[in-house]
């Protein structure tokens, strides 16, 4: 025993150090190559079904390769001279008569059009034109100002400019209602297209009063869950899965019932004579309130019951010994304590009402559209995905700063707390 | 000991029952004298914690009163009390600093902040933690964390101070040396203290006075000595320090000693302490170490044979038997040890009158 201890020792101590180092990363290589395959199945699921398709989708608010690919002429023409002359009308015929054959004029009109609206027109009767022009046109330019005075005009060549470059920043900043101007600086959109901000503003308060009333709403029923006799925690609990697991189209259904001018809150308000005429409480701001906190809500209550069945009873007893009356005890001991679960159900509330479609597109009016309607019309109806996409992106950069700055927020409060008073 | 009227801390009659079928506590009366050191000793579900939560304010009497310094307590809370109290699992505010654990019983009570930031230095420094204060609760060892929750037990002087099995948690060495910290405390501040426990070794190196629990009801209180040398019943001679309880039956009493004869046909002398009938069961209590050893026979000594030893340091304890399955356990020091290891397996065993307790076996 002794011997092997003295042979052993020296090894160590000696010699072997880069030995014992490599036999230590090849153990915990083994261990990591294991976890790793656990991880395989879900990552390579993660990237081929949600990671590349996202990418992709987001990619498209940047990306708009249609007018490069399909009017080669004038993209090289644009791109090398710059200017709207003679050549430029010759290179844009030749690109017109050539799509026309590819069928590709449409995605270019479409691509343009969501620039300035009237190019689906100006194209469509270009390239009609074409197959019956004659084989000598003299002046190009004037071929086209005389189908449509607008091909001349600075905001339509302008439009085709920004149309050119494979990338371009235009769906972004409409998104924040800009765009480029004449020269290439940022200016604000017209008034009749700067919708968006107010749409974003609109989606982050909707958001925040709806986390706000989940938390005014979910905090007691979570601490009633942690504190009840097993049989009521339990029955509470089924209480708040059963709406959790119930359709979510036919809780928000149930809700324009329960609302609705005939409906029984109305019918009861007129019954016990608070009100004269039905008020309107679905398909407005109010209705999108209730449906959204009612679905949203044990995403609140759970995170801060489970972290509130595990805050030990003797602390409040240990702040109530310490001469703290219960309601300065609960602030001061009982709710940072808490902080975590609310926290992160406050996070999740959020994050998932600032997307949320079905609910206010439902029980909302017109003006209580939230930006996923909007995502959501501009790939189904217009089909105009860069924009969809660029609307997308703004939602994911939104919440991951506000993220950020929650975070930053809590580190900071939790700072001040542990350097408060003393 | 003082007079009765004077208690500090009086629980008259009190009974308490979570569920209104079984009670708890079955009737506690207690007198807790200002600056003692009083210990509730008893097995868990003894109800001693609850005399204590009772006393704490966390939980009504069912019935009976609870006075502190002449004060009824049955309907002040908690918070009016101004009892301190020391938690099992410490409670200390994870989410605030040590110092700022000490100096929330003052702040709550709305004291200056010189004055906050004053005594709860002077107490870090008395529980030897000057450094910490700025460190929070899970960055500190046990037995500072609990050296952190006396500080914040005592800093806002209170009348009282409760601890509920404060030096559980703690591994032995480190609650034997919380055991020598609180005593020094206790003297040095002259605080009345309760401290509950289960272990008897802690109630009886601690206390001035134990109060030992059973079933819901006082079994006996005493000095610690008192309590270990003349138990007051059965429960308490077993459950307060190691004894041997051998069994007989009581043939009558001659000269104030007792006769029992044992299991084993040998007859005895005892001190009578429950009132029993003639040829009643009984036991009859002795403490290992008042057993006597001889190597040879004698009047009143009896044979027995060598079982076991079980050596443990200083010390070694030896297992006899008597005979008729009753087995005896000494304790023999390393001198005595190796004087018996000398000599043959017999060895022959004398108890003094005085030393063996008889109680009645149904206690």
């Amino acid at each position: 025993m002794q011997s092997s201890t003295y042979s052993t020792e020296p090894e160590l101590r000696s010699g072997n150090i880069s030995g014992l180092r490599r036999d230590f990363a090849a153990a915990e290589r083994r261990q990591k190559t294991g976890s790793l395959l656990l991880l395989l199945p879900l990552l390579l699921f993660t990237i081929v079904f949600f990671a590349t398709p996202i990418t992709g989708l987001l990619f498209r608010a940047v990306h708009s390769p249609e007018y490069a690919s399909f009017f080669p002429n004038s993209t090289e023409h644009l791109q090398s001279s710059g200017s709207f002359n003679e050549r430029f009308y010759e290179t844009l015929f030749l690109d017109i008569r050539s799509s026309d054959e590819a069928r590709t004029s449409g995605r270019v009109a479409r691509r343009l059009n969501q620039d300035q609206s009237g190019f689906i027109t100006m194209v469509k009767r270009a390239v009609r034109a074409s197959r019956s022009a004659p084989e000598d046109i003299t002046s190009y330019q004037s071929w086209f100002l005389d189908l449509d005075d607008r091909w001349g005009e600075p905001d339509y060549q302008n439009a085709i400019r920004r149309a050119v470059p494979k990338f371009t920043d235009f769906y972004l900043l409409a998104t924040l209602d800009m765009k480029r101007g004449e020269t290439g600086g940022f200016e604000k959109s017209p008034e009749n297209q700067a919708i968006f901000v107010n749409v974003i503003l609109r989606t982050l308060w909707i958001s925040f009063s709806v986390t706000m009333i989940c938390v005014l709403l979910g905090y007691p029923v979570a601490w009633t869950m942690a504190n009840a006799s097993k049989k009521w925690r339990n029955i509470l609990l089924l209480g708040v899965l059963f709406s959790f697991w119930t359709s979510l189209l036919v809780r928000t259904a149930a809700w324009v019932i329960v609302l609705q001018k005939e409906g029984p809150v109305n019918n009861a308000l007129q019954t016990l004579g608070l009100i004269d005429a039905p008020l309107q409480l679905v398909f407005n701001r109010f209705g999108v309130y209730v449906a959204l906190t009612h679905i949203l809500l044990p995403f609140l209550i759970f995170p801060l019951y489970s972290v509130m069945v595990g805050i030990p009873k003797d602390l409040m007893r240990a702040a109530k010994s310490l001469g703290a009356r219960p309601v300065r005890a609960f602030f001061s001991i009982y709710v940072p304590q808490t902080f975590p679960g609310l926290s992160a159900g406050a996070i999740l509330v959020f994050v998932l009402s600032i997307g949320y479609y079905i609910t206010p597109a439902l029980v909302g009016g017109p003006k209580d559209q939230m930006l996923s309607y909007f995502i959501a019309f501009y790939t189904n109806n217009t089909i105009n995905w860069g924009l969809a996409a660029a609307l997308a992106l703004n939602l994911l950069v939104v919440t991951l700063v506000l993220y950020s700055l929650y975070q930053y927020i809590i580190r900071d409060k939790r700072l001040r707390l542990g350097g408060d008073d003393v | 000991m003082a007079k009765p009227q004077d208690a500090f801390v009086r629980f008259e009659n009190v009974q308490k029952s979570y569920d209104g079928k079984t009670l708890v506590i079955k009737d506690l009366n207690l007198d807790i004298f200002k600056g003692e050191f009083v210990s509730l000793l008893g097995p868990s579900g003894s109800g001693k914690t609850t005399a204590l939560m009772l006393l704490a304010g966390f939980e009504p009497p069912t019935k009976g009163t609870i006075h502190l310094d002449g004060r009824l307590l049955n309907s002040v809370p908690a918070y009016h009390r101004n009892i301190g109290l020391v938690f099992q699992n410490y409670a200390l505010f994870p989410h605030l600093t040590v110092q700022e654990n000490i100096a929330y019983p003052l702040r709550v009570r709305g004291a200056p902040k010189t004055e906050v930031i004053d005594r709860s230095r002077k107490m870090l420094d008395m529980v030897r933690l000057s450094g910490f204060g700025g460190r929070y609760p899970n960055q500190l060892s046990g037995g500072q964390q609990q050296r952190v929750a006396v500080a914040r037990s005592l800093v806002f002087d209170p009348a009282l101070v409760l601890m509920d099995e404060p030096l559980g948690a703690l591994d032995k060495k480190l609650r034997e040396e919380m055991q020598l910290e609180i005593r020094h405390i206790h003297e040095q501040i002259g605080i009345t203290v309760v401290f509950v426990t289960h272990d008897q070794d802690e109630a009886l190196t601690m206390s001035d006075r134990v109060a030992v629990f059973d079933q819901g009801r006082i079994q006996q209180v005493d000095y610690p000595a008192e309590l270990y040398e003349r138990p007051g019943n059965k429960f308490v001679a077993s459950f307060v320090g190691e004894t041997n309880m051998l069994s007989g039956t009581f043939e009558g009493q001659e000269g104030g000693v007792a006769k029992v004869r044992l299991n084993n046909g040998a007859l005895m002398a005892a001190s009578r302490i429950d009132e029993v009938v003639i040829g009643a069961r009984v036991a009859v209590s002795v403490r290992p170490e008042r057993i006597r050893l001889h190597q040879t026979e004698g009047v009143g000594r009896v044979a027995a044979h060598h079982v076991e030893t079980i050596y443990s340091g200083a010390n070694s304890k030896l297992v006899l038997s008597i005979g008729n399955g009753e087995r005896v356990k000494t304790i023999v020091s390393a001198v005595e040890m190796a004087e018996l290891s000398d000599q043959a397996s017999a060895i022959y065993l004398s108890i003094d009158p005085a030393d063996a307790r008889m109680f009645s076996a149904q206690a």
